[in-house]
């Protein structure tokens, strides 16, 4: 059988539902709510985590590694799980934790919204409007909690294998549909699944491990695994963590072996301000997951009329140590204050370092005041950067003049460091493939194409031609000189579709 | 309003209050502690209190029928809402239920100390606490 994973914002629905299934499986029901209270006691700080989410103020890219810790925490315990037998797991949005596994049935509970209103009245003791309100605003939080947690929507259905509309349906009727799911030979376990299952278990064990343990809790890591091969990749930042790695690795079981590698180089982002929802933003992440490199950002601002109002050259995101377990917490919760006031995080990095770091590619952020001296300067000489790439500068200039500006500011440091250095306009074109990558192969294998029919097709002409067999002197040179322009022509048009196709398959 | 804030701080584990009552008091606070939200509770009938600092996870009585015993006795009181663990149904309940503002453990006496100077601020106090506290 497979494990049934339910995903719904009412935690009543689902467990009812969840709970009924398990009955026909014969197997154990575990709520999401379950483990998140021993990744608690664990010295995970979920509530911080919700409570920033719910309020959508706090900056969360202070958060973005507790983050890391708690989806290692809840995946490696459903793993633990589901490896002892089959199991049904409900959550809000668990759909999302064993994506690759093939045995795994992901079904979506859209709840009855008039159980739902009666229910909340009842317990709540509130009018039908407030409870109207009350769903709504914790729907609300819900989804925004799954955008922090997963990155993704809740509500795409492309997610789920399977949903299911309770409005017209009982709860015994939807749990009947999903136990007729899982006897389908689609869902069964086979070895490829388990095997990528223990991946991901492997992975998640390794990720817990590493947050938990002093030595290494603060590390921005990336952690995978193939066929119980742990691999652990660090920005070149964080080389101070290298050495800790292994070691605290040493007990993790049921690895093959474990290889703890530094991302081989740093691409530097300088711009004013950065989006994570920016094209520019989705096409460096790109190429840095292409090139295994971290992203350093830089945040240029404008020269200061008074130099006193520079910001530190330097403002990297605060290192916190390993969570302590509440067992051993002494405080209970409440910490000592900091004796210094705490560093001010730049908000306009936040989301950017937010994601970077989510996505295991944060190498690193730097506030500066100036212009391309200024980012010569910035540039950090024990690290190798493979790329510069020039984002949004000068935003407070006409859009001319920013284009004119950047263009400079690119040719400057051209001349200066050794990294190719490109405007972020420019990085699809140059490092990616898309739809204007895409028209330009078209274009190009079409005009060889052509230029190949033509050619086999008017061998004979063609031979007389460029033989000098047709006519005299002038032919001839005529001839060297359509020679001397045909073949760059066709070297560049076959060069470059060659290249983009090179491109497309990810091979440079 | 005096310009001495009141503040009730409960929450069954003693080493809280322990710490918050010091901290608090540095900063010109006039702070009562409980454990028991029973006592607690007949506290908040028998005085009014500024803010009503407290937890929302206890045994017999949790964090939201505080609130709305508070709300019931003294609307004008601000419940600030001390949490450790993941419950956002529970925190959205609060907040709807007039809550002004959530904390979450693992938290430094700072972070409540700010949020306790909004609360104040909403409720026209001059006092600055993040000043008296430095």
């Amino acid at each position: 059988m497979p494990i049934v994973i339910i995903s719904s914002p009412d935690e009543e629905t689902r467990r009812l539902l969840a709970q009924n299934l398990a009955r026909k499986m014969a197997c154990p029901s575990v709520s999401r709510e379950e483990v998140v209270e021993q990744a608690t006691e664990a010295g995970i700080p979920v509530a911080k985590m919700e409570m920033a989410v719910l309020k959508r103020s706090t900056p969360r890219e202070r958060l973005a590694r507790h983050k890391a810790r708690l989806m290692a925490f809840i995946t490696a315990s459903v793993c633990q799980r589901a490896s002892q037998g089959d199991m049904v797991y409900h959550g809000r949005a668990c759909h999302m934790l064993l994506k690759r596994v093939g045995h795994v049935i992901r079904v979506q509970v859209v709840p009855d919204p008039e159980v739902r209103l009666q229910r909340v009245i009842r317990d709540m003791k509130v009018t039908r409007e407030k409870a109207e309100g009350y769903i709504k605003a914790l729907d609300s939080d819900i989804a925004a909690w799954v955008s922090f947690a997963h990155g993704v929507e809740a509500s795409n259905s492309s997610h789920y294998d399977l949903t299911i509309n309770l409005e017209h349906m009982s709860l015994e009727s939807a749990s009947a549909v999903i136990y007729q799911m899982a006897l389908m030979p689609e869902f069964q376990r086979t070895i490829a699944s388990d095997r990528a299952m223990n991946d991901l278990w492997l992975a998640a064990q390794a990720r817990d491990l590493l947050g938990r343990d002093e030595r290494t809790g603060a590390a921005d890591l990336n952690v995978t695994a193939t066929e119980g091969r742990v691999t652990v990749t660090y920005m070149p930042s964080q080389g101070k963590f290298a050495e800790a790695i292994p070691v605290v690795l040493a007990s993790l079981s049921g690895a093959r072996e474990i290889v703890s590698t530094m991302a081989s180089s740093n691409i530097l982002w300088v711009a004013e301000a950065f989006d994570p929802r920016s094209q520019t933003f989705t096409e460096i992440l790109d190429v840095a997951q292409r090139w295994g490199a971290g992203v350093e950002m830089l945040r240029l601002l404008p020269p200061a009329a008074d130099p006193a109002q520079c910001p530190p050259a330097q403002a990297s995101l605060p290192e916190e140590g390993a969570p302590i377990p509440k067992s051993q917490d002494q405080t209970c919760g409440i910490e000592d204050d900091s004796e210094a006031p705490a560093a001010s995080l730049d908000t306009d990095l936040a989301g950017a370092r937010e994601e970077l770091i989510h996505r295991g590619r944060f190498g690193g952020s730097q506030v500066a005041r100036g212009l391309g001296p200024e980012v010569v300067q910035a540039l950090n000489p024990n690290q190798e950067y493979a790329l510069v790439v020039i984002g949004d500068l000068f935003q407070s200039k006409e859009p001319s003049v920013r284009t004119r500006l950047t263009r400079e500011m690119a040719g400057y440091l051209s001349e200066r460091i050794k990294p190719p250095v490109i405007t972020g306009d420019t990085l699809q074109d140059k490092f990616l493939f898309g739809k204007r990558q895409m028209g330009r192969l078209g274009l190009l294998l079409a005009s060889v194409v052509v230029i190949y029919v033509l050619t086999m097709t008017n061998q004979e002409p063609l031979l007389r031609f460029f033989g000098g067999h047709d006519g005299g002197t002038f032919m001839r040179v005529l001839a060297v000189l359509v020679l001397a322009m045909v073949v760059p022509a066709v070297a560049y048009l076959y060069g470059g579709a060659t290249g983009l196709i090179l491109k497309w398959l990810k091979f440079e | 309003m005096t310009q001495v804030l009141q503040i009730l701080v409960l929450d069954d584990e003693p080493i809280v209050g322990k710490r918050l009552k010091p901290a608090l008091e540095k900063s010109g606070c006039l702070v009562e502690t409980f454990q028991d939200p029973r006592q607690a509770l007949a506290r908040i009938e028998e005085k009014e209190f500024d803010i009503v600092v407290t937890d929302i996870k206890m045994d017999d009585i949790d964090g939201i029928q505080v609130l709305e015993q508070v709300a019931k006795k003294s609307p004008r009181t601000k419940v600030i809402i001390i949490t450790g663990y993941a419950m956002m149904s529970l925190a959205r309940e609060a907040m709807d239920k007039g809550a002004f503002d959530f904390i979450a453990k693992p938290f430094k006496p700072d972070d409540l100390r700010a949020v306790i100077a909004k609360a104040a601020q909403a409720l026209g106090s001059s006092v600055d606490l993040m000043a008296t506290s430095a």
